[in-house]
């Protein structure tokens, strides 16, 4: 399940050299400023002190002397100092549902989560970015250090590979729980099911928090379309409640009707809230995820 | 509403094992899914109406339960008291001897001719008449008794099949009588191979015989009625309604007597299948009136001689106190000439008792009413010199020739809930256990008696053929109206007790020649026949003429008593068709009902699909 690459194991849904050569040239998108001027690997609004010339303005008592440009000075006899951009580094948490129901699909949604994750984990290291992360489920569970640099790499595939799915679904209050920990606000990317009632209040919650937030909704078919003609008792992988339905093809047309309409809840309650929506199945390429849905949706570019 | 067979209603007992079965049924698939969120979404969506929904869901476990409870209800026999018209009973009694194995030209045994011509016979009866068939073999038996069903009648004729014995016509056309008195306008059919060797043969009288196995010219009387004329009330005017039941023509003399006078006669000519109407005018009053039919070439002398009165019949009115008293009433309804009535225990008024005759089923008046009392399972009445019942414990032995118990295999009623009692000094034992009777019978206080101590309104007894026979023996054996007791044989000589009504003050016999005789109540009235002929009893309450029977005497025959009014003659067509109220079975509709349910509940079941 694993392969070796630079002398490390790396798990089997860790990006391979040619999804990461891909991805070698993206970046996860930030639409505004979070206000964190160490230096970083993007460029920033706000100016600052790297190497990339932006303007002049005149002296005033404090500047740096450092800055005042002297050949400006030989020729008008006025103090200018130069303006530089400021690089700024961007802070990105990436969360990942191990709830019960994670576990579901062929393969399981959990494995698609981790490896969207991972190749997003990668991008942003590589980026010079920030990454943070954490474990959902019935609370908040385990959590990566904000990390920098591509140095992290395999520790964050590490931390994505220990996650096992188990345990009801508590997105909510896992959420509040994470926001909890005054990490800078960033870009954060939540990876999961969604299957709990509390999921549109979690989604929420990050956005009030300044994140820019990304909803990664991994579905599997079996979920989406059911295909069973007889009776049967279904058993709910969380919680462990049995529900009894007799198949036939009203009941299933309801069902997907009723998927239909949660997901397309979920897309308005999204994009009220600026958040992006990306619905995928788990069962689908990771590079199709990354390199174009992703992309359409404006997560990476 | 009543239900006849209550017990059935445990039956319903078995939705506990529906509901065990819906609890612990298999499932067929068990399905891991991620949620169940969406799924009660979807649910959620469709079932706006909770409880409407729920009745979708459980709507096949629902359809079972109520088919098991309607099961039960059906089991349970559900009837409705209606009003019904009721025919006159009909009685048909085959002759099984072995001489009806015997086959004739056209190589049919007898007995299929026989049971083709009874078929034909009951096929063209009215659809009211109940039919009673009786075989006439060594032992006779009762195969359906006062049955509407033509088809189970038609069953049960095609099944009658010759025995290898003699057949005892006497018993069986006994018990027809039982259940279709020819005098009371019944009509019995003997379906035999003997036409008797001897009009005078009392063994016939008023059965309609039909012969099989050669053609024969039968010439019968087919009814005798006198009344008074209407223009002059002195005078009495008989008519006489004479056929020919054989195949060939007759010449007949038809002769009316009116007491001891000489007779009147007229000649007629019938051809074969005839039927004729002769009216006698001018006949003097008398007691009594005799029609005999002569014909030379007559197969069947039997159905030659009738009796008539110009009495009014007497209704016997019956009343049945307890708290199961329908099936008793729907038997005794189903006898001629008799009304029947349920009363409730809590209902029964003493000072009010105005019947004839009561039946207390287990229930102990306080004063015995003026009228003929059967006691069914009583409590200890020392009044009657009765005791407390004790449990019969073993088989018990009939006495022979109980009138109670003609025509009744004992066998058939005993069952665990018999009770027993010590014989008290006025009654006759007609069912004996050890030294106590399951059924006894006498007079007490001047009132006809009868205790029955086996148990008349278990599961199953009221559809058993004995049980209309024995009421019917019971009615004929306690009817007050009769002063001579059922079967009473009459000699010169040998004064016979009789038994007035208990409300009667005073008795006049009336012998054949017009002399009277009174008794006043206490006083023994007896009844002393010296000469043939028709002796009349008449009883009285004050100067009021309470009834008049008509006893015939003839020496070599046997006695036959009429009550009074009664026209008695071979297939007596008299309407006695009643209108009674009797319990209507609701069973088959239930039963369709139960059976549309479990078809409904399989095409849910197996076409309709849907969130349960």
């Amino acid at each position: 399940m694993t392969e070796r690459s630079a002398g490390t194991a790396l798990p089997a849904f860790a990006p391979d050299a040619a999804l990461r050569a891909k991805l070698a040239n993206l970046s996860l998108v930030s639409q505004r400023p979070h206000g964190h001027l160490h230096t970083g690997g993007r460029r920033s609004r706000a100016t600052g002190s790297s190497l990339e010339f932006a303007d002049h303005r005149s002296y005033s008592p404090g500047d740096d002397y450092r800055q005042i440009d002297w050949n400006i000075y030989a020729r008008t006899d006025e103090l200018f100092v130069k303006v530089r951009e400021s690089e700024e580094t961007l802070v990105v948490h990436l969360l990942l549902d191990v709830s019960g129901s994670m576990a579901s699909g062929a393969p399981a949604k959990l494995v698609a989560a981790q490896a969207v994750l991972a190749a997003l984990g990668w991008t942003a290291l590589a980026s010079r970015d920030v990454v943070a992360g954490a474990a959902l489920g019935n609370d908040l569970g385990e959590t990566f250090a904000p990390r920098q640099g591509e140095a992290y790499v395999a520790r964050l595939f590490e931390f994505l590979d220990r996650q096992r799915p188990s345990g009801e679904t508590g997105l909510s209050r896992a959420v509040t729980a994470y926001n909890a920990r005054a990490l800078p606000h960033g870009v954060a990317v939540l990876a999961s099911d969604l299957l709990a009632p509390d999921a549109p209040r979690a989604i929420g919650s990050l956005a009030q928090r300044g994140h820019e937030v990304t909803v990664i909704h991994v579905l599997d078919d079996e979920f989406v379309n059911p295909a069973f003609a007889d009776e049967v008792e279904l058993v709910d992988a969380e919680r462990g409640d049995a529900l009894e339905v007799l198949g036939d093809g009203d009941l299933l047309r309801a069902y997907r009707q009723a998927i239909g309409d949660w997901t397309s809840d979920l897309q308005r309650f999204c994009h009220r809230r600026h958040v992006r929506y990306v619905p995928i199945r788990s069962n689908w390429p990771v590079e199709d995820i990354v390199l174009r849905r992703l992309r359409e949706h404006g997560t990476l570019a | 509403m009543t239900w006849a067979a209550p017990l059935a209603f445990a039956w319903a007992g078995l939705t506990l094992a529906v509901l065990a079965f819906f609890l612990l049924r298999p499932r067929r698939q068990r399905l891991v899914v991620a949620s169940l969120f969406v799924w009660r979404r979807t649910i959620r969506a469709r079932a706006d109406d909770t409880w409407l929904a729920w009745l979708r869901r459980h709507s096949v476990l629902l359809l079972q339960l109520l088919a098991v409870v309607v099961f039960a209800l059906v089991l349970a026999r559900p009837e409705r008291l209606a009003t019904v018209e009721l025919g006159p009973p009909v009685a048909l009694v085959m002759d099984v001897s072995a001489s009806m194995a015997m086959a004739d030209g056209d190589g049919r045994q007898r007995i299929e001719l026989a049971r083709a011509e009874a078929a034909a016979f009951v096929n063209s009866l009215e659809d009211e008449r109940r039919v009673s068939l009786i075989t006439a073999g060594a032992v006779p038996r009762t195969l359906a008794a006062q049955t509407s069903d033509r088809g189970e009648v038609t069953r049960l004729l095609s099944g009658i099949r010759a025995e290898a014995s003699h057949g005892r016509l006497d018993a069986a056309l006994d018990m027809a009588r039982s259940l279709a008195n020819p005098a009371a306008g019944g009509i019995v059919a003997l379906f035999t191979d003997q036409p008797p060797a001897e009009a005078s043969d009392p063994v016939y009288a008023g059965v309609r015989t039909v012969v099989v196995g050669e053609p024969a010219p039968n010439v019968a009387l087919a009814s005798f009625q006198v009344r008074r004329r209407l223009d002059d009330r002195d005078a009495v005017q008989g008519v006489v309604a004479v056929r020919n039941d054989g195949t060939a023509g007759a010449v007949a003399e038809v002769l009316v007597s009116a007491g001891r006078g000489s007779p009147t006669s007229r000649a007629i000519e019938l051809a074969a299948g005839a039927r004729e109407i002769l009216v006698f005018d001018d006949l003097p009053a008398a007691p009594g009136y005799q029609a005999e039919v002569r014909a030379p070439d007559d197969r069947l002398p039997t159905d030659d001689l009738a009796f008539a009165s110009l009495a009014e019949p007497s209704e016997l009115s019956v009343v049945v106190v307890g708290n199961e008293p329908w099936p008793i009433v729907r038997a005794l309804q189903a006898v001629p000439a008799v009304t029947a009535q349920a009363i409730a225990v809590d209902s029964y008024d003493q000072a009010n008792s105005s019947a004839d005759f009561y039946v207390f089923q287990g229930f102990t008046p306080e004063f015995l009413p003026p009228a003929s009392a059967v006691f069914v399972q009583p409590r200890a009445m020392p009044a009657l010199g009765l005791d407390s019942p004790a449990n019969a414990n073993t088989r018990p032995l009939a006495v022979a020739d109980s009138p109670l118990l003609k025509s009744i295999d004992v066998g058939d009623l005993v069952s665990d809930s018999d009770v027993t009692y010590a014989v008290p000094p006025w009654a006759q034992v007609d069912l004996s256990v050890g030294e106590r009777a399951l059924l006894a019978h006498g007079v007490v206080y001047g009132r006809r008696t009868a205790v029955i101590g086996f148990d008349v309104a278990g599961p199953g007894v009221t559809q058993a053929p004995w049980f209309p026979v024995f009421w019917s023996n019971v009615v004929r054996w306690a009817d007050p109206f009769a002063p001579l007791p059922d079967g009473a044989d009459l000699e010169p000589g040998r004064p016979a007790r009789l038994i007035p009504h208990p409300r009667a003050d005073r008795v006049a016999v009336t012998n054949p020649g017009g002399d009277s005789t009174e008794f006043t109540v206490p006083e023994p009235a007896v009844l002393e026949v010296t000469v043939p002929g028709v002796y009349t009893v008449r009883q009285f309450v004050g100067q009021d003429l309470m009834a008049q029977t008509s006893i015939e005497f003839a020496p070599g025959l046997a006695t036959r008593t009429v009550r009074g009014g009664d026209s008695a003659g071979p297939s007596a067509a008299v309407d006695s068709s009643q209108r009674i109220q009797d319990q209507t079975e609701l069973w088959p509709w239930l039963a369709v009902l139960a059976l549309a349910l479990v078809l409904v509940e399989w095409w849910i079941f197996h076409r309709v699909r849907g969130v349960r």
